[in-house]
């Protein structure tokens, strides 16, 4: 079972179930009067039926490929350290603030731990984050936090 | 008359110095994106849709619709020079353009792109001045059941031109609109979906779905794959101007190509990639000698890059008239529109005629301002394709992580994001598509609304939508894709669809 369209259609099955489950919290009513609750469960049970079929489909005649997802090591890792970065920078964003939080972030992207110094990565970063800076917080008039660096 | 009046009145709208200045914006960044791998269209509309947010509506969608009909022109310049498809629907291009370049005929490669662009786009911009009225006429007669049709044909249509099996687009279908319903129904009042989180009550918004599916997702695959780029050269500027051989072989083409991408941009899951596709194997069909075609046929290039910005011209028309996005790239048209309070249909012409003619006439504009640009300043381009991706990516996931924030100014947004990048990201390692999700999503809240009306009117039954001759025509034609895996004719436009997606790949 260790195919990446059974993995798939088993993800997707779970998803529907919970749908489902959420579904039927709400009001239903009947043909007439549909409630709130009358699409969503349609919808879960489709997704359901759906993902079994994907699933039966692997049992039945062993079809799809195994699961490898065709990524190098060190696509990996690179995918792995952007990921991270990004994730931190979200939980960080509110209370570090807008520039600080750029900042760090461009650091790691452009340091990307490939081997080259720090000064080259951080130049670009303190740049890049200078030119976001005026152009979304002064030329945009986003709202960014401040955080703790107040500007 | 009326038409020709009305074009006028869009004319003065376009001409106003705000306006024209967001016109040039807009086909500059098409081109700029179009020309950069590992960014599109919809990522970058869908980026840039809350910076439109300080901008006046018809300024707002005049730049989005300049990205969308820019980034056609932009694309062939990479597929040509380096083999790359700058975005998706250049795909084709490189067939031919590519070889054409190693032939030492890059120059009127790339000038029969952007002239065959320019004919296309104008021809399709008449096309959609014409059509447009009689179409939202015609649309004004929908009620609900229609609506259900066109929604069902619409859906299931992207689900067969999609890539892999209708089984899992249609899965997909289904996430979508389940993602749709999570929040505040707008009947009831009752939350719905949140997993007892009061964080999504608001519901899901548009930007991080569309944003990390197609932006952040982008950018992950992009990181994996390292390639080493050759730029071919050009000449010059002379050199960019076709012979009148040139010329004549890629008449036919031309033509073809811009009957053939209008009525598929037209089409609800048609779009710009599957009619390239369409025009060069069409091309190839008909052509006395079709072994050159691969070669470096003239014709390989005329027709697709005619036929994918006839395509993107043809795509308003549903949009505009009908409310219904027929891609992606309008879907994220459709967010945009919507958040500046916009809504397209049978009744947008009628209480946004200004939008809606100033588009138009932004369209002719952006045209000509297209061919100016990609022609003299082709030197500019090239340029910046040597601008390392290393560079490029960091900076664009920052301007997506800034736009998902600051539509709604919430934290929660940037998770979502990140969470449906690597959703993306892993949907197209699973090989499921993206593009259905998007569009049930986007039509989620519609058709929802349009079935309980009718169920409601029908007293519950669903006899009666075969009463009603469009919408069953639609239900109809809708239940015939279902049956397209037992139906030849329809397995081989799905095949063509294939290969264009294993292609963008």
């Amino acid at each position: 079972m260790k195919s990446k369209e059974f993995l798939g259609g088993a993800f997707w099955f779970l998803v529907a179930l919970v749908i489902i489950w959420q579904a039927l919290d709400l009001k239903l009513g009947n043909y007439r009067t549909p409630g709130p609750g009358f699409i969503p469960l349609s919808v879960g049970l489709g997704m359901a039926l759906l993902s079994l079929v994907v699933m039966g489909r692997v049992i039945l005649f062993a079809s799809g490929p195994g699961l490898t997802l065709k990524v190098s090591r060190n696509a990996f890792k690179k995918l792995g350290l952007v990921m991270g970065a990004l994730l931190l920078y979200a939980l960080l964003f509110q209370y570090l603030g807008f520039p600080l939080t750029t900042f760090l972030l461009l650091l790691l992207l452009f340091k990307g731990g490939d081997p080259q110094s720090w000064l080259k990565p951080t130049l670009l970063a303190g740049g890049a984050t200078i030119f976001a800076y005026f152009l979304f917080s002064v030329l945009l008039s986003c709202e960014l936090p401040r955080g703790i660096l107040g500007i | 008359m009326d038409i020709f009046n009305s074009l006028l009145q869009g004319f003065q709208v376009l001409f106003q110095p705000y306006n024209l200045f967001h016109c040039f914006i807009g086909v500059f960044m098409g081109t700029l994106i179009g020309v950069l791998p590992g960014l599109g269209p919809t990522a970058t509309i869908s980026i840039l849709i809350p910076f439109t947010m300080g901008m006046t509506p018809v300024a707002a969608i005049i730049m989005l619709a300049g990205i969308f009909y820019g980034a056609m022109y932009g694309g062939s310049t990479t597929s040509v020079l380096v083999n790359v498809p700058g975005e998706a629907a250049s795909v084709v291009t490189c067939f031919d353009g590519h070889q054409m370049a190693l032939q030492g005929r890059a120059g009127p490669a790339l000038g029969i792109a952007a002239f065959g662009s320019f004919i296309a786009g104008s021809v399709g911009v008449m096309g959609l001045v014409l059509l447009s009225a009689p179409m939202a006429k015609f649309a004004l007669k929908f009620g609900p059941p229609e609506y259900v049709g066109v929604m069902f044909l619409g859906l299931t249509l992207v689900c067969l031109l999609s890539r892999g099996s209708l089984l899992k687009a249609f899965l997909m279908v289904f996430l979508g609109l389940a993602l749709a319903y999570v929040g505040m129904d707008s009947v009831s009042g009752e939350t719905r979906l949140t997993l007892g989180s009061f964080i999504l009550w608001d519901g899901i918004g548009l930007m991080p779905i569309i944003m990390g599916l197609f932006g952040v997702a982008e950018v992950f695959l992009s990181i994996e794959s390292t390639f080493s780029r050759e730029i071919l050269k050009v000449k010059g500027f002379r050199a960019l101007f076709p012979n009148r051989q040139d010329w004549r072989a890629s008449a036919g083409p031309m033509c073809r190509g811009t009957i053939l991408g209008f009525l598929l941009g037209v089409l609800p899951g048609g779009g710009t990639v599957l009619s390239t596709f369409s025009s060069y194997a069409l091309e190839k069909r008909i052509s006395k000698h079709p072994e050159r075609f691969g070669q470096g046929a003239i014709e390989g290039v005329a027709g697709p890059e005619t036929a994918n910005n006839a395509a993107s011209s043809g795509s308003f028309i549903t949009l505009f008239t009908l409310g219904i996005p027929p891609n992606v790239i309008m879907g994220a048209l459709l967010g945009a529109m919507m958040i500046h309070g916009i809504q397209p249909g049978p009744l947008f012409l009628k209480e946004h005629p200004q939008v809606f003619w100033g588009v138009i006439a932004s369209m002719y504009i952006g045209n000509v301002m297209l061919l100016l640009l990609n022609l003299p300043f082709i030197g500019l381009w090239v340029r910046l394709l040597r601008v390392p991706y290393r560079i490029l990516f960091p900076l664009i996931l920052l301007f997506t992580l800034i736009g998902a924030y600051t539509v709604r100014n919430k934290p929660f947004d940037l998770i979502l994001l990140l969470i449906f990048g690597l959703l993306g990201y892993l949907m197209k390692k699973f090989d499921y598509e993206s593009a259905p999700l998007v569009l049930a999503f986007l039509l989620g809240d519609q058709i929802e609304m349009a079935l309980r009306q009718s169920l409601i009117i029908f007293d519950g039954r669903f006899e009666p939508f075969l009463h009603h001759p469009i919408a069953a025509t639609m239900i109809a034609c809708g239940l015939v894709v279902l049956m397209s895996p037992f139906l030849p004719g329809l397995r081989r436009g799905k095949k063509i669809a294939e290969e264009a997606a294993k292609l963008e790949d």
